[in-house]
């Protein structure tokens, strides 16, 4: 017994050991190491990051966006918002075809596009509604079309610009028990290979794309949610591209050879939402205190090794309509005096709850010591994801919350969405994401008046005006924005992150 | 032997109802909203609504309960929120490696364990004893993310011979099976040296000596034999906890199988396959009892179940 698990331990090292290192490949094949999970690869329904960066690379709008955020042409050639923002003209780019064969044309985006709209479907949810401001779809010609809608939305172009508006086969999603969940096809340079539940999605190379075959034959998207283990995988040539480096492995991964860090902007921001209906913070003054209270460049070092920005608006800076404001000032006297005018001498004390996970625990602590040097004791409760969603979105008659620590993020990229989902009296929980319980009657009409023209240059303006008011009614401490941090091979080039936190692979390639 | 498994599988089913009682309500009162996190912070009302009624959370609970418990006893586990399948075939998807794993794992730990449990006892307070003693409890309490990050970092990252990832494959296999089999390794490792010790002390091996025999064949016949059935317990409760999903070991690994499953489903909410899970879970146990004590049977003649 003993002699033969000997040879069986050694056969088992030897397998271990000397199986070849990497098996031949004639294809290039470029291997992303994702952060988060897929969960669905229908572009109507999939609402995670993960998602749309797989379906960024298989399926086109008719709009999409570019490394900066602004509106590029994808599967229109040009469009235009008629004066009202009421209905959109599109002219289509002619020679597309989807991974399937269908044709490209006016037709299949409006038989796409009503499917999506069709109360009697199910899954796509969340591409309805984006798209609830739709009356019809006016095919004018074999490639021109016009969306007409219910009322005027100058922000409409920005909903069909996101990856939930992205347009995928007719015959896909009709055809007879199609399971469009794992079964995508769209017109974009890669088409779907196979999804390994856990591990990962393959794409690969579609030779008839309108815009010539892609570089690489195939990309791994790869779902590994451990951030050591990612790292692991980029220095070890596993993986070419690995998302969310935390700040503090930075310097370690550009010490080593072969490999470095990129950084850029995000539309996501970490807030600090005070409830602006229940004391002490429905005084402004002591919302005004609080943000004076706060070294914010101190809190960008020690929470994000500096690899973020100070807010100086209530949104970020790669959204449309952002106007940056006077900041507040680190002033503790000044904080001090605020609170004393406000009836709190001697400060208070409060509760927030914050999520899990050491960039809040960090901003928490450090928020907890600059808030304590001006008098003001603040309780932490770190609190699971599930737990914490359910308790920030209670009604004002429920909430128990004064204020939080919590991430906001523009997907939209669009200043109308920021202000809405963040300020609008009808965003007010459980319904939306207005934390704060903030309502400012001339903010609400300058929300309404923004979407009521198409003009972009109006749009700014009265934007800019919402900004100035909320940014001195300060409903938030308004903290900072966190850059997006990716390791990457020195072989690979193409693949970047989108300000809003979704990659573009499309370009990938190796050298 | 017959009428005992029968008599055993009855009793198995009241248990089985009680787990999917305690499942189904603990599993709903966790706070948080499957729909809402299902549908991300920005979901509207109306999205939300259409998400709980297709999920079926817009029912009573007691209605869900029924629902579930009636699926479930006619075989269907309901519909993942998370990657909208039928849980079945998510569940099998996820089991295989598991299942791959736990057994290369136990393989190792229970020949490891064994080899290195009996020399100890055989050259008892020795080097080598204090060596295995050594060697099994840092096994034992070094805990598996750590080992798992240790074994990453030399195998991977240094000397580069094994892949990062967990998989299938047999080379991805490796990382994940050391690191699970540390510890079990450890706890067999020192049962099956008390337990020689133990039946070496005892009169009939005493016996065996005096009859002449020799030192191969009482070592190998009286007291391996019958030195095994503590370890068969030990063994069968290890595997028990392997299949169960070895949680940090899959996480860290990103192992495809039921604990990385579980993690995922809980933090989803995904009540159906965390529903599934526990009962799969709750009946690898009672099958593994069973098995355990078919096995002492076998190994032990005075043990029968006639």
């Amino acid at each position: 017994m003993i002699r033969s698990s000997r040879i069986l331990l050694s056969a088992l090292l030897v397998a271990g050991f000397l199986l070849p290192q990497a098996f031949a490949q004639d294809e290039e094949v470029v291997v992303v190491s994702q952060a988060l999970a897929h969960s669905s690869l229908n572009p109507a329904e999939a609402t995670g990051l993960a998602d749309a960066s797989v379906i960024r690379t298989m399926f086109e709008g008719l709009v999409g966006f570019d490394a900066d955020f602004e509106l590029v042409p994808e599967l229109a050639t040009a469009w235009e918002v008629n004066e009202d923002a009421t209905s959109i003209m599109f002219e289509l780019r002619e020679g597309v075809t989807f991974h399937d064969g269908t044709v490209f044309d006016a037709e299949a985006v409006k038989a796409y596009y009503d499917w999506v709209r069709d109360e009697d479907n199910a899954q796509p949810a969340r591409g309805r509604s984006l798209l609830s401001d739709v009356e019809t779809i006016e095919v004018l010609g074999p490639f021109e079309l016009r969306i007409d809608l219910s009322g005027p939305n100058g922000a409409m172009i920005f909903n069909l610009a996101l990856s939930n508006a992205r347009i995928a086969s007719p015959a896909s999603v009709t055809a007879e028990g199609a399971d469009i969940t794992r079964n995508p096809v769209g017109t974009g340079p890669y088409r779907f290979r196979e999804w390994l539940d856990g591990q990962k999605v393959v794409v690969e190379a579609y030779p008839g794309y309108w815009g010539g075959p892609p570089s690489a034959d195939a990309i791994e998207f790869l779902e590994v949610t451990n951030a050591a283990t990612r790292i692991a995988q980029l220095q070890s040539g596993e993986a070419h591209f690995i998302e969310t480096v935390p700040t503090a492995l930075v310097p370690q991964i550009d010490a080593a050879a072969g490999i470095s860090t990129s950084v850029s902007e995000s539309t996501f921001a970490r807030i600090f939402p005070m409830n602006t209906q229940r004391p002490p913070f429905d005084d402004v003054r002591v919302r005004r205190a609080m943000n004076h209270a706060v070294d914010k460049e101190q809190l960008v070092q020690v929470a994000q090794q500096g690899l973020a920005t100070v807010m100086d608006a209530p949104m970020p800076s790669p959204v449309f309509g952002y106007a940056p404001q006077d900041p507040y000032a680190y002033d503790p006297e000044l904080a001090r005096q605020l609170l004393a005018e406000a009836g709190y001498e001697d400060g208070f004390s409060f509760e927030v709850l914050t999520f899990t996970g050491d960039e809040y625990r960090t901003v928490g602590q450090v928020l907890q010591q600059m808030f304590g040097d001006v008098g003001v004791t603040m309780t932490l409760s770190p609190t699971e994801r599930g737990a914490l969603v359910d308790a920030i979105f209670q009604p004002l008659e429920e909430t128990e919350l004064q204020a939080g620590i919590v991430g906001a993020s523009t997907p939209t990229g669009d200043a109308d969405r920021a202000l809405t989902v963040s300020f609008s009296r009808e965003s007010w929980p459980p319904s939306s994401n207005n934390w704060s319980f903030y309502y400012d009657e001339r903010v609400q009409e300058l929300i309404e008046a923004g979407r009521a023209t198409g003009d972009a240059s109006v749009r700014q303006e009265i934007y800019a005006e919402a900004q100035e008011i909320i940014w001195n009614d300060a409903p938030w401490v308004f903290l900072y924005s966190p850059d997006n941090v990716a390791g990457t091979a020195d072989s690979l080039t193409g693949v970047f992150y989108m300000p809003d936190r979704s990659l573009d692979a499309r370009g990938a390639s190796l050298d | 032997m017959t009428l005992f498994l029968a008599r055993r599988i009855l009793q198995a089913l009241p248990t089985l109802l009680g787990v999917m009682v305690a499942i189904f309500f603990f599993v709903h009162a966790l706070p948080g909203d499957p729909a809402r996190l299902y549908a991300g912070q920005e979901a509207t009302a109306s999205e939300l609504e259409a998400i709980r009624s297709r999920f079926g959370l817009d029912r009573s609970l007691p209605e869900q309960f029924a629902r579930y418990v009636a699926t479930t006893a006619g075989g269907d586990l309901g519909t993942s929120f998370r990657s909208n399948q039928p849980v079945a075939q998510v569940l099998t998807r996820h089991l295989g490696p598991t299942v791959i794993l736990a057994i290369s794992a136990i393989v190792v730990a229970v020949i490891g364990g064994m080899l290195l449990g009996v020399l100890a006892a055989m050259r008892r307070n020795t080097w080598a004893d204090l060596g295995v003693t050594a060697v099994s409890i840092l096994g034992i309490s070094t805990p598996s993310f750590f080992l798992a990050i240790l074994f990453i970092y030399l195998f991977a990252v240094e000397w580069r011979v094994l892949p990062v990832s967990g998989s299938t494959s047999a080379r991805g296999l490796v990382l994940p099976t050391l690191t699970l089999a540390a510890s079990s390794l450890g706890t067999i490792a020192r049962f099956a040296r008390s337990s020689y010790l133990e039946v070496a002390g005892e009169d009939f091996v005493r016996t065996a000596r005096a009859k002449g025999l020799t030192g191969r064949v009482i070592a190998g016949k009286h007291v391996l034999r019958n030195a095994l059935i503590p370890v068969v317990t030990i063994v069968g409760l290890q595997f028990g906890f392997l299949l169960s999903g070895a949680i940090i070991v899959e996480t860290v690994f990103n192992f495809p199988g039921l604990g990385w499953l579980l993690i995922q489903s809980i933090d989803a909410r995904d009540y159906p396959v965390i529903q599934a899970l526990m009962l799969v879970f709750a009946i690898q146990f009672l099958v593994i009892n069973l098995v355990v004590d078919v096995v002492y049977a076998l190994i032990d003649p005075r043990v029968s179940y006639a």
